[in-house]
């Protein structure tokens, strides 16, 4: 089936099979960026924003995603820079391997004004991480989120 | 992991959902996916056929009035802000921001999984659910909707399309798990409507009690009519301990679980 995805801003068109997940067809696309993870919708290492929302998108079929509007953790506008740089400073990725999914949450929280540390590490609690501990994360958020 | 081939099939009606659904025994509807996607990555389900029924304007409505009508395709995180406090409680506790971005009521209370949140809110709530099938929408009590573990009332052919029930005036949810929205070990559901100090009426629904989310009919006797005090709170959690009938599994024991509503009914009827 057709399907056409917005990522980042660019339009593709693809022919995907129906049983294909959003995870493996952005992957495809080449944005490598989307961890395919735990790949039981447990660990969010895959998340992305689609239409405004994070999402597991190991969870999602592609054909459910026609037509959307998606962001992976490549998307840079002002917000998403101020988060990168909070997660800098305040150390808050070590292996790495969830901080795609940290970002893209920690994006929606910021943009939809976050108003307290609880909401944040309730707002985190679809992405699991496995060795820096929390604590660096939701400093990095606070900060971008000016709290 | 991805699931078995199915033929994917959009609709964009409800009679023509319904239509495909009744003429293909080997189709399932897909709504948001949550529950049903992993089950078919896991293999543990397979369809010929995915009706996509997730685009479906006729099923997509939240209308706040003297009762509170949810269309089948209402997402848990627009819930997340009701203004129905109870629904607020219940939404919150649902899996993760990402699982509520795409789940949905319907497919909660078709999916009808043991430890589901909103089929044990809506017992609590008590809820008519919309069916719709060929010919045309019936309107089933929630204590006849759901018949045991993954077991509803739909028959073949046929979907939730909404349901409605009072916000009630007073309502808490409890919920127990092993880390934080995970599926409940153990969680109650209360709303009441409580006058002067006295329960008025409580109906009071609970997960990990039975192999089904259920009433707890003791405990919403003994509550009716009576004082909203530390007595009654304990005499209802004592009630709930005797009541309950909970399965052992790897999540926990029955023993552990019958503990677990005990202290979900007493610290729901607390924050009443």
């Amino acid at each position: 089936m057709r399907v056409a995805l917005r990522v980042n801003g660019n339009l593709h068109e693809v022919d995907v099979e129906p049983r294909r997940l959003l995870v493996h067809v952005l992957r495809e696309l080449g944005y490598k960026s989307v961890r395919v993870g735990c790949d039981t919708a447990t660990c969010g290492a895959c998340t992305v924003l689609m239409d405004g929302r994070p999402v597991k998108s190991c969870n999602v079929l592609a054909v459910q995603a026609d037509g959307a509007e998606i962001y992976t953790v490549d998307y840079s506008d002002e917000v998403m820079e101020r988060i990168r740089e909070a997660f800098k400073r305040r150390h808050a990725a070590q292996c790495g391997y969830c901080t795609s999914g940290m970002l893209m949450t920690a994006y929606h929280l910021v943009k939809r004004g976050v108003k307290s540390e609880e909401e944040i590490v309730e707002g985190l609690s679809g992405v699991l991480c496995r060795c820096t501990g929390y604590q660096n994360i939701i400093e990095a958020v606070k900060e971008a989120a000016e709290l | 992991m991805f699931p078995p081939s199915f033929e994917y099939i959009r609709v964009f009606s409800l009679s023509e959902a319904v239509d495909v659904l009744s003429r293909r025994e080997d189709a399932a509807p897909l709504a948001g996916g949550q529950s049903l996607i992993p089950l078919l990555k896991l293999r543990v389900a397979s369809y010929g056929a995915l009706v996509d029924i997730g685009r479906l304007r006729e099923l997509r409505y939240l209308e706040y009035g003297e009762s509170v009508k949810a269309g089948a395709l209402t997402r848990h995180h627009e819930l997340e802000d009701s203004p129905c406090g109870f629904l607020r409680e219940v939404a919150v506790r649902i899996g993760d921001p990402q699982i509520r971005s795409l789940g949905t009521l319907g497919g909660s209370l078709a999916h009808a999984d043991p430890a589901g949140d909103w089929p044990a809110a809506m017992l609590a709530l008590g809820a008519t659910v919309r069916v719709a099938g060929v010919n045309g929408v019936r309107e089933v009590d929630i204590d006849d909707f759901i018949r045991g573990p993954y077991q509803t009332a739909l028959e073949r052919g046929e979907l939730v399309a909404g349901m409605e029930f009072r916000c009630p005036p007073r309502g808490a949810y409890v919920k127990f798990a092993r880390r934080h929205n995970d599926f409940a070990l153990a969680a109650v559901a209360v709303a009441a409507e409580v006058k002067e100090g006295h329960v008025v009426r409580a109906r009071v629904a609970a997960i990990g009690a039975a192999d089904r989310p259920v009433r707890l009919r003791k405990v919403e006797a003994l509550l009716a009519g009576a004082p909203l005090n530390a007595d009654t709170v304990a005499a209802a959690a004592e009630a709930a301990t005797k009541e309950a009938q909970p399965p052992s599994d790897f999540r926990g024991s029955a023993e552990y679980r019958r503990a677990l509503v005990g202290v979900a009914v007493k610290r729901a009827l607390a924050r009443l």
